[in-house]
């Protein structure tokens, strides 16, 4: 039994459960104490010396540049100022509240992607990044790893232009059969017939496993060799096959179903890599599609079985446009996700005997940053990917007319 | 296809036909791990495809109870899972009620900003924060994955428990106020205890996201003894020859809990995550 150690991490946890609360005190407090004083006439003034104190605090004690500290004592005057002339003592509760997590999400997100920014303009990889950490400083160099992230082709590179091709046919894909299949087992599943509930449990299945666990273990099936994909399709093959003289003859094999090297054959490895993702995305779209027919009224479908209406009547007339306000925002998230997901086509390809022949756009950017460690190219490279899904989101969003009130939908 | 039709029985056996297929296709890959992890030894490479091997052993699970840190991965993957979660919830939670209840400058382009953040792909963020975490000497420790965890859930926890709290009548709060309680006091008094569900929900989603991930995790924790298990698992499942049969057990052994708490908690996420799309 190999032993289990305990304390250090729970004692590393607390400390940084520690560090938190007091953070988010620390916060509350300040916008508090101005919230308490921004009306004092000594406000002003007060806030000046403490800035300034803190500034050179900053630059004398804890041996800050002069730039960042003269910077960030200035944060704390601007604070002020915000204060006293803008905010004049309005909306305290909910800038309480926000506080914490407004701080968070920005140090988190915004800083990120400002750094991701600078990043990209200068030059960092492996050789430049022991010198980064000791001096803080990288060199320049403009616009090359843009360039570079659009050239097409080199050599150490798949051309981006067949990537970004790639990406847009995973995610079409994908979101096709996500949906198609989605709906077409919720339409099954919203019916009076026994076995309802089971059914639907088993059919949850692939989103309730750990997403790693099923990947790795559709990857084993499609082992060519031990894989019980290849070994299903030779089945199927010898069913539909018959004999011409002493040949057998198999007309599947004709339309390319027979056996493939599904890890080495980068077609076959995108294929397999969009069943699994299919198979792992189903029952997300068909618990949306189920919720949404069942709140459907069911007079609706009375008036129109009255007036005669067929059954792909209603389907059209009732349900589509009723269910489509719950679908088309999943719809959009499903596309992100699909878009973003880097977890299964990396856990797809990534292993021995992968081939890289079937990246997306993602998970291509995330082997170069941490596989070739080309930092500032992947910086580069992650903008670049970032307008492309914000230029589609956008438009999908304006042509299906959510954009009134985000908080509204 | 509604469920006020009389089902005649020709519908109904081609319902249950197709159903049947598609549970068939949904247990594939399970029925598989569950073979492979009852195996014996080394007859792991075998073409068999019987379910149920004949010499159906225990071997693998007394194996990677015994001769690996499965323990260590799981106490691991628990605390940071945990610690993310709390946090997670206790911050969403707060700026949530803002959203919710108030109105202030910001507060559109702040949602809008949130529904932004999910756009953004996960390893764009990861390199800036593995780098400044690099810089900061934090690689390589459960604080810098618990930091770059909650960057990854947090926006979307906001966003679904302000759904949840859009469907609380204001009310009650309004009520709680005149009978002298404070903002805070209505918002831990009256809200929360009646959004209890809803933190739940966040607080399993949060720790399935976190118990679930591979990817950040094995860009920062580096150290074995700080492993996961999906680092774990990971690494058995890459010693394809040797070790395929202690990955299946440790599946199973982890499946088995997430898979129940998942389909017990299901209903409650589904119309959490439609009611924050449909309603935000």
């Amino acid at each position: 039994m190999t032993s289990l150690s305990l304390l250090p991490a729970v004692l590393e946890i607390l400390r940084l459960l520690l560090f938190v609360a007091i953070a988010v005190a620390g916060l509350v407090a300040f916008l508090w104490a101005n919230y308490k004083a921004w009306k004092s006439e000594y406000y002003l003034g007060g806030a000046f010396l403490l800035s300034a104190a803190l500034g050179a605090e900053l630059n004398l004690v804890f041996g800050f540049a002069l730039t960042p500290a003269v910077l960030l004592g200035s944060v704390l005057f601007i604070c002020a100022l915000v204060f006293r002339y803008m905010i004049r003592g309005r909306w305290m509760v909910p800038f309480l509240f926000a506080a914490p997590a407004t701080v968070g999400v920005a140090l988190l997100f915004l800083y990120p992607l400002v750094f991701e920014i600078y990043l990209s303009f200068h030059r960092l990889n492996l050789e430049t990044l022991g010198d980064w950490i000791r001096t803080g400083s990288i060199e320049f160099t403009g616009l090359e790893n843009f360039i570079q992230v659009l050239q097409v082709g080199s050599e150490t590179k798949e051309s981006f232009w067949l990537v970004t091709a790639r990406t847009f046919a995973w995610t079409g894909i994908n979101l096709v059969f996500h949906v198609f299949f989605g709906l077409v087992l919720a339409l099954f599943l919203n019916q009076k017939i026994r076995w309802v509930g089971a059914y639907r449990t088993i059919l949850m299945l692939p989103w309730a496993i750990p997403q790693l666990i099923a990947v790795l273990a559709w990857r084993g099936e499609f082992h060519s060799a031990y894989g019980y994909v290849n070994h299903l399709i030779q089945i199927v093959n010898e069913v539909f096959s018959f004999g011409v003289g002493d040949a057998r003859v198999a007309p599947l094999e004709w339309i390319g179903f027979k056996p493939q090297e599904w890890w080495t054959n980068p077609q076959a490895l995108f294929a397999s890599i969009c069943i699994v993702n299919i198979w792992l995305g189903i029952p997300f779209m068909m618990m949306v599609s189920l919720s949404g027919l069942q709140s459907i009224s069911k007079s609706y479908y009375e008036a129109a079985s009255l007036d005669g209406a067929t059954a792909w009547q209603r389907f059209r007339h009732i349900t589509v446009p009723l269910i489509k306000p719950v679908m088309v925002p999943s719809m959009i998230l499903g596309m992100i996700w699909t878009f973003n997901n880097v977890n299964v086509v990396y856990l797809m390809t990534a292993q021995r005997g992968g081939s890289e022949g079937a990246d997306i756009l993602v998970s291509d950017l995330y082997k170069q940053a941490f596989v070739y460690n080309r930092y500032s190219f992947s910086a580069a490279y992650a903008i670049v990917i970032f307008s492309i899904l914000l230029v589609l989101t956008v438009v999908w969003m304006r042509s299906s007319r959510m954009t009134e009130d985000p908080g509204r939908g | 296809m509604s469920s006020l039709e009389k089902v005649s029985r020709r519908q109904s056996l081609l319902s249950h036909v197709f159903l049947w297929a598609a549970c068939l296709v949904a247990l594939f890959p399970v029925s598989r791990i569950i073979t492979i992890s009852l195996r014996p030894g080394n007859r792991l490479l075998s073409s068999d495809m019987s379910l149920i091997p004949d010499d159906a052993s225990l071997e693998s699970y007394i194996k990677i109870l015994t001769e690996k840190p499965f323990l260590q991965w799981l106490y691991n993957s628990l605390l940071i899972t945990v610690t993310t979660s709390m946090i997670g919830v206790c911050l969403a939670a707060t700026a949530a009620y803002a959203f919710s209840r108030f109105k202030f400058p910001g507060r559109k382009s702040g949602l809008l900003f949130l529904m932004t953040t999910q756009m953004i792909p996960g390893a764009m963020l990861l390199l800036p924060i593995y780098l400044v975490l690099t810089k900061m000497g934090l690689n390589n420790t459960y604080t810098g994955l618990v930091v770059a965890y909650s960057v990854t859930t947090l926006p979307f926890s906001i966003w679904i428990l302000k759904g949840y709290f859009d469907t609380v009548p204001k009310s009650l709060e309004e009520a709680a106020r005149i009978d002298g309680c404070t903002e805070f006091g209505a918002f831990y008094r009256i809200l929360l205890p009646l959004s209890k569900p809803s933190l739940a929900i966040v607080f399993l989603f949060n720790f399935t996201q976190a118990w679930n991930e591979y990817l950040v995790a094995s860009t920062i924790l580096q150290d074995s003894r700080l492993r996961t298990w999906p680092l774990g698992l990971y690494e058995l499942q890459g010693n394809f020859n040797s070790e395929w049969g202690l990955f299946a057990a440790g599946s199973v052994l982890i499946s088995v809990p997430v898979i129940l708490l998942f389909l017990y908690s299901s209903k409650y996420m589904i119309s959490g995550l439609t009611l924050g799309g449909v309603k935000g």
